[in-house]
């Protein structure tokens, strides 16, 4: 328990490579921006961030 | 988010339009609202509710019972009848102002007709004082406060245990109520949705298929051995070539010596140098044998066509048609102005025979065109005869050169023959020798032409297989290097979903080691009973009491659980507000005030608890409204919240009733009446500000 206490919440987020970084914080922000919806639809937008995160000059 | 003002019309117990009810901020920032039972308090909270989310509470009479009864009876029939919640609240720095309305027609008797859903308008402000529409009412409420939490900010007192006592779906609702409100429902929404998008890559890694560059590499690095062997077969061919070539000569070289047959061996050299210029000359010739074909070998064709064209032409001529001689232009120029060439009119409705006539020109008239295309098709046509027989003159010429080098060739080889088989039968074994080896190594020679020849074959085979490998290799490539994209993009997902999983879990850990500790300590402030609460892990929760060494859930009273429910509340705001402005705040609501509007908030408690309560939560909120019977307030609350309270209004109850029990509230010093005899024959709510002094 105290381990797990000393671990930063945010650590696994903020981890490197940055395109995992760049998923992570840009599909927060979606959601966060979406929360005061009961179903949002935005799987497309989710698939798109990851698209333009992972693509080919990567 | 910070309440301004609430304004009633017609809405339930209030008769016409209500004074606005303006909500204390700041240090005074409690507002209290003093009602009888039956004034209309929970009718004012279920009008922040039913404005804001549609919703109101259990057993509140909607929608037939809204309008207020005696407007609805004062009205004619067929009077359209109005009644309305309007809101005006500030949030992030933009004041809204939301107002809902509900409309109905009066029928016979006091029978109401609704004019259809009611009608809700959201309006904000910035600092600049533009008032604008909002379109989407429903989703800029959720973003100022979610639906689904109201019920931590919007609540009856008197059934606030259903926290900690929830049906089946409320405890759902309140688990992610509660994880929305620290911002943990970003994180499983998130995870949520890229599960999702993982599926889908999946499924797109499927359709790029699995190419097998490797049997393409084996393929090429086959052909590529088979081309080294060629390669090197042709390389040991050139070396023979060259060797027999060096082997030659010198034996030639030796007979030219030797006297006996020296003339011979002279005269085999010229032959052979003879040989070689026909051998080139036949070369050369059939070269442009095959150039002059490939260029100009369509000519000879060309006869028949000619001729065919020639001979329409001829009998287009003795037929008279050709030339023609009149333009169409012309014969339309005419036509137009009804005018034959002689004079004659061809408008007339006698002239038509003459009409027909001149029309009749038009077609021959129209071989102009023919006789002029005719005219440079036969300089071609002639151009083409001449062509034609100069190239059977070039490719006689040639041919005529072919057959004479073959002949030439033809004599030399004989001769060369000739002198071989002097040579080979030569009295002299020495000569015989000689000759036997030349003969011996000109066979090498040709066979290493042979080789040489074969390997250059196979060598232009084998670069055809290399270059399909090669475009099977690019083919492939562009497909594997799809896939590794496709690859590398589920690996993303895969990671990012497992490490907000990650994430969620310290968090949760930490949000509910934070909130247990929060509710622990705000419910030992209030209670005296020895019981822990504890938070599970669905964010329910129970109270605990230590029995030898182990925890053991309590069967607590409503009013305990009622505490725990409130301290609850107070927790998860506290809670919260503190995480917003924490450095490890995830995206999530901006909300960091929030108001608590609370109906007979002390509910059953006994007086202890009410001053513990109205002391510990009042303190948590930013904005507190509280709507009391006198009973509620009096004694330990109020004094609890003395210096607290920045407003307070009166809910006057008009009652039809003679014997009225006596119902009053004392504030600062003065008695107010809370039910008054009503001048007329109707029950309705006065809101009453309470000045101070």
């Amino acid at each position: 328990m105290e381990t797990v206490d000393l671990q930063d919440p945010m650590e696994p987020l903020r981890r490197e490579p940055i395109e995992i970084r760049n998923i992570i914080e840009r599909v927060l922000k979606l959601e966060a921006e979406r929360l005061y919806q009961e179903r949002p639809h935005i799987n497309d937008d989710v698939l798109r961030i990851i698209k333009e995160a992972v693509n080919d000059s990567a | 988010m910070i309440l301004h003002e609430l304004q009633l019309s017609n809405f339930r117990q209030f008769y016409g339009l209500s004074p606005a009810i303006r909500f204390a901020k700041g240090a005074s920032k409690v507002s209290v609202l003093y009602g009888s039972n039956g004034a209309g308090k929970t009718a004012i909270l279920n009008s922040f509710t039913w404005a804001m989310y549609d919703s109101v509470s259990k057993g509140f009479l909607f929608p037939d019972q809204i309008i207020n009864k005696r407007a609805v009876r004062e009205a004619a029939p067929g009077t359209t009848l109005e009644a309305s919640v309007q809101l005006k609240f500030e949030h992030l720095g933009r004041t809204y102002v939301l107002k809902k309305t509900v409309q109905a027609i009066k029928g016979v008797d006091t029978e109401l007709v609704t004019k259809g859903e009611p009608l809700t308008t959201l309006m904000w402000a910035d600092a600049d004082g533009k008032w604008k529409s909002e379109i989407g009412t429903a989703d800029a409420i959720g973003r100022v406060l979610p639906r689904d939490l109201h019920t931590y900010f919007f609540f009856d007192g008197e059934r606030i245990e259903r926290i900690v006592q929830p049906s089946g779906d409320d405890q759902a609702d309140i688990a992610n109520a509660t994880k929305k409100l620290l911002g943990l429902e970003v994180i499983e929404r998130a995870v949520r949705h890229l599960g999702a998008a993982k599926k889908t890559l999946e499924k797109e890694l499927e359709q790029v298929g699995d190419d097998a560059t490797k049997e393409i590499l084996r393929r090429k690095a086959d052909v590529e051995a088979r081309l080294a062997k060629t390669d090197e077969r042709s390389a040991q061919a050139e070396r023979n070539l060259a060797g027999q070539r060096e082997r030659a000569h010198e034996l030639k070289l030796r007979l030219s010596k030797l006297d006996e047959v020296k003339v011979d061996q002279q005269r085999r050299d010229q032959l052979e140098l003879d040989r070689d210029r026909a051998t080139e000359s036949l070369a050369s010739a059939k070269q442009q044998q095959n150039e002059l074909l490939s260029a100009q070998g369509y000519k000879a064709f060309l006869g028949g066509a000619s001729q065919t064209f020639l001979d329409l032409i001829e009998s287009l001529r003795q037929k008279g048609e050709l030339p023609a001689g009149i333009k169409r232009q012309f014969v339309d120029d005419l036509l137009d102005k009804n005018l034959c060439i002689c004079e004659r009119p061809l408008d007339a409705a006698s002239a038509h025979d003459a009409r027909c006539a001149v029309e009749s020109w038009k077609a021959k008239a129209g071989l102009a065109q023919v006789e002029e295309k005719a005219i440079r098709m036969g300089g071609e046509v002639h151009r083409i005869k001449i062509d034609q027989d100069a190239f059977w003159e070039q490719s006689d010429a040639l041919q005529r050169r072919v057959s004479a080098d073959r002949e030439e060739l033809s004599r030399v080889q004989t001769e060369l023959e000739d002198i071989h088989l002097r040579l080979k039968h030569s009295p002299q074994e020495g000569v015989k020798e000689l000759e036997t080896q030349l003969a011996l190594t000109d066979e090498a020679i040709e066979q290493a032409h042979q080789d040489i020849g074969g390997a250059k074959g196979e060598r232009k085979g084998l670069e055809v297989e290399l270059e399909k490998c090669l475009a099977d290799l690019r083919k492939s490539q562009q497909s594997e290097a799809r896939q590794r994209l496709a690859k590398r993009r589920l690996e993303a997902t895969l990671d990012a979903i497992t490490r907000l999983n990650e994430s969620r879990a310290l968090y949760e850990i930490r949000f509910r080691r934070t909130l247990t500790e929060k509710v622990r300590s705000l419910f030992a402030k209030i209670s005296y009973t020895p019981y822990v609460p504890e938070i599970t892990e669905t964010y329910s929760l129970r109270l605990l009491e230590s029995a030898g060494g182990s925890a053991l859930p309590v069967a607590a009273s409503q009013g305990e659980n009622q505490i725990l429910s409130l301290a609850f509340i107070g927790a998860v705001i506290d809670v919260a507000r503190d995480f917003t402005k924490s450095k490890e705040k995830l995206p999530g609501p901006e909300v960091s005030t929030y108001p608590i509007v609370m109906d007979s908030p002390f509910g059953s408690l006994g007086s202890a608890y009410r001053t513990q309560v109205a002391e510990k939560i009042t303190a948590l909120a930013d904005q507190v409204v509280l709507m009391v019977t006198p009973t509620q307030w009096a004694g330990e609350v109020a004094t609890a919240l003395v210096g607290r309270v920045g407003k307070r209004y009166l809910l006057e109850y008009c009652t039809t009733k003679d014997d009225i029990p006596p119902e009053n509230i004392e504030i600062a010093g003065h008695m107010h009446s809370l039910v008054v005899r009503s001048p007329n024959e109707f029950e309705y709510t006065i809101i009453r500000e309470v000045q101070d002094d």
